[in-house]
Parts: C-alpha cells; structure tokens; sequence
C-alpha cells in the first residue's frame, strides 16, 4: 500500500510535468513534490523481480528529462548522483546509461509538435514510450563514446546526464564520459546563442539552464573528487581559454563566462564549506 | 441558523487541527527530530485510509507511506504490503 502511494504520486508529479503545470493537479501535495522524487532507492529496495526494477528505472528516465524548474532539477540531480548512486550504484548506472541512448533517440525523432495530426502524434508518443521501456529493462547497455556528440545526441538531456554522472568511484566510463563531454560542452559555447525553434546545425545547442547546472556540478567535483580524476578535466576548463585567442568583440564571450563562474562557484563553495560549515 | 454555523465553524476548526496534528507527527519523523512508533505510524495510516481525512494543503501521506518504507522495512511488508 505504502509503495502504491508513493508510485502513484511520483505518477501525477511527472504527469503535471510534462504537461507544464497547466492544470493544478490534486494528485499529491506540494509539500511532498521533493520527498516523492527523492524515495527512489526505498522503492528499489522492495522491487525483488526484474521488471519492478526496469519500472522504477523507467520512471527515473522520465524523471530526469521532464521540465522541471531550475531549484527543482538540481535537487533531482543531486539526489540521483549522491544518494541513489551510492545505494545502488548498478541500477543507478542502467539509469545513466538508458538516458544517454534516449538523448540520441530524441536527437533522431524531434519533439511532438512537429506532428500535424492527432493519429502520428500519438503513434510517435507510442514509440518513444516503447523505446523508453526496451531501454530501461536492457541490462547489456554499454557506454559509446563515438555515439556521443551534439549531431547525434539531444543537448539538455546530455546535460542532465552529465550532471547526475558519479565522481567519486573507480568506474572508467564515468570519467571517460566525463572526459569527452566537457570538450563538446566548451565548443557549444563559442556558437552563436540562437532563441528560434529552427536550429541551424552551427547555433548554440546547450541552453542557459544546462550550462547553470554544469558549472554548479564542475564546482562540486572540483571540491569533493579526488585529484587524480579530476585534473584532466581542470585542465581542458582551463585551458579552453588559451586556444580560444580570437576572444568575441561584441555581446557576451559565454566561454570566458563558463569557465570563470565555474571557478566562482568553487571558491565560492570552498569558502562557505571551510568557513560556514554549509555543505556544497 | 446562526447557530448551524457556528457549530459548522468548530467541528472545521476541529478537523483542521487534528489533521495538523498528524502531519507534525508525521513530519517530526520524517525529519528524525523524533521517534515514530509503529502503533503510532498505524494510527496515522488509518486516519488517511478515509478520504475526508484526506486535506489538499496539509495532509501528508506520501511521506507516510515512505516514513513506511524507511523505519518499519520488515513489520510493514509482512503487515500491510500486498
């Protein structure tokens, strides 16, 4: 009964995601909106068949890539890297893994309101809502660098993948993601910022939103992994500078910024962590 | 008539305050400031179990149910989980 209650709460907070809070939904209270999406490793922890599993991890999947507001997103994503990581770090990886291929997918079939009619709409809804099932129920998911680029590969979901991506373990694919994907990150970020629905392939693919979180979680990593991971990735956020020489003489330079406020954050952090005891 | 709503206005008031009585019960728990029996935890659980018990604003029966999951892992899956 407990887990039904919280299975179906978590239900009516996606579903009032997705469909932008248009409706105030009377499924669940407010209040309960944090402790809902953060009860994720309990109900792993009574899932004792394969496909409990695969559900919950499903529902995570959906989790991570619904329009939740910004303060609500870093909650998420810490909870994922911090706590559901360290409980279950092999479902977690599933998690990490399926999200990753759903980027590609939504990369290749573009969002719903492409569709004209009602029939191919629903038919595309369909699909997606299989492969988001064959995803999380698929044990064999491996890690493919070659398949991770911003050509191939839905933006703010790589996004959110980067910032729940565990730094404090052994795991190699963790770091060689890591690794790959901040190069991507600062090559976006020297692209013109383009606001309309038609995306050119040279326009800036990684929004405001997004980079926000990636500069918060490089300042977590930088405080809290352990050195030997997390030079190499100091270094390409530093040195994305230096080969940027042609520095943009109008408007913004969005790379100076990343990296500066990157480095903000982790004096920042460093600061209220020696001084004020605050967590980072 | 003035009467009816008077009567009216206590039993809501009455609710109301039983109603946030439990969900500080329930919240005091779940932040760890206090301990939650599982006789106490089953008496939360019934209150809930009849929907007029069940307010919008201040109910709170999602973390009830996890409160479940997290302190009572045996008692409550052999109780009450179906």
């Amino acid at each position: 009964m407990s887990i039904e209650t919280i299975a179906k709460a978590i239900g009516s907070i996606l579903q009032d995601t997705y469909s932008r809070n248009y409706g105030l939904s009377k499924g669940f209270n407010l209040m309960e909106k944090e402790i809902a999406l953060s009860s994720y490793h309990l109900l792993m922890r009574y899932a004792d068949n394969d496909e409990d599993k695969n559900e919950i991890i499903a529902t995570m999947i959906h989790m991570l890539s619904a329009p939740f507001s910004d303060h609500e997103i870093d909650k998420i994503t810490q909870y994922v890297r911090e706590i559901f990581f360290k409980q279950y770090p092999d479902e977690a990886k599933r998690v990490w893994l399926a999200l990753i291929k759903y980027s590609n997918y939504k990369k290749a079939n573009p969002s719903f309101y492409r569709y004209q009619d009602e029939d191919s709409l629903n038919k595309a809804e369909e699909n997606e809502e299989k492969f988001v099932q064959q995803i999380s129920s698929d044990k064999n998911l491996t890690l493919d660098l070659s398949e991770i680029s911003l050509e191939k590969s839905e933006a703010y979901l790589l996004a959110r993948a980067f910032v729940i991506t565990p730094y404090d373990t052994d795991d190699k694919d963790f770091s060689n993601f890591l690794n790959h994907i901040l190069p991507i990150v600062i090559g976006d970020l020297t692209k013109v910022e383009d606001y309309s629905y038609n995306r050119t392939r040279e326009s800036r693919k990684f929004h405001h939103e997004s980079i926000s979180d990636i500069e918060q979680y490089l300042a977590n990593l930088f405080l809290e992994a352990n050195f030997e991971n997390s030079k190499s990735i100091f270094t390409t956020l530093v040195n994305s500078l230096s080969g940027n020489a042609q520095r943009q003489r109008f408007g913004r330079d969005d790379l100076f910024e990343f990296v500066s406020t990157t480095l903000d954050y982790f004096v920042l952090k460093l600061y209220d962590n020696g001084n004020l005891k605050i967590d980072p | 008539m003035i009467l009816w709503n008077i009567w009216l206005t206590q039993d809501y008031f009455e609710k109301q305050n039983t109603i946030l009585t439990y969900s500080a019960v329930i919240s005091k728990a779940y932040q760890k400031e206090e301990v939650i029996s599982y006789e106490k935890w089953s008496e939360c659980q019934n209150y809930y179990t009849n929907p007029e018990n069940l307010d919008f604003l201040y109910s709170i029966p999602v973390t009830l149910a996890i409160l479940a999951l997290r302190e009572f892992s045996d008692d409550i899956s052999r109780r009450t989980e179906t």
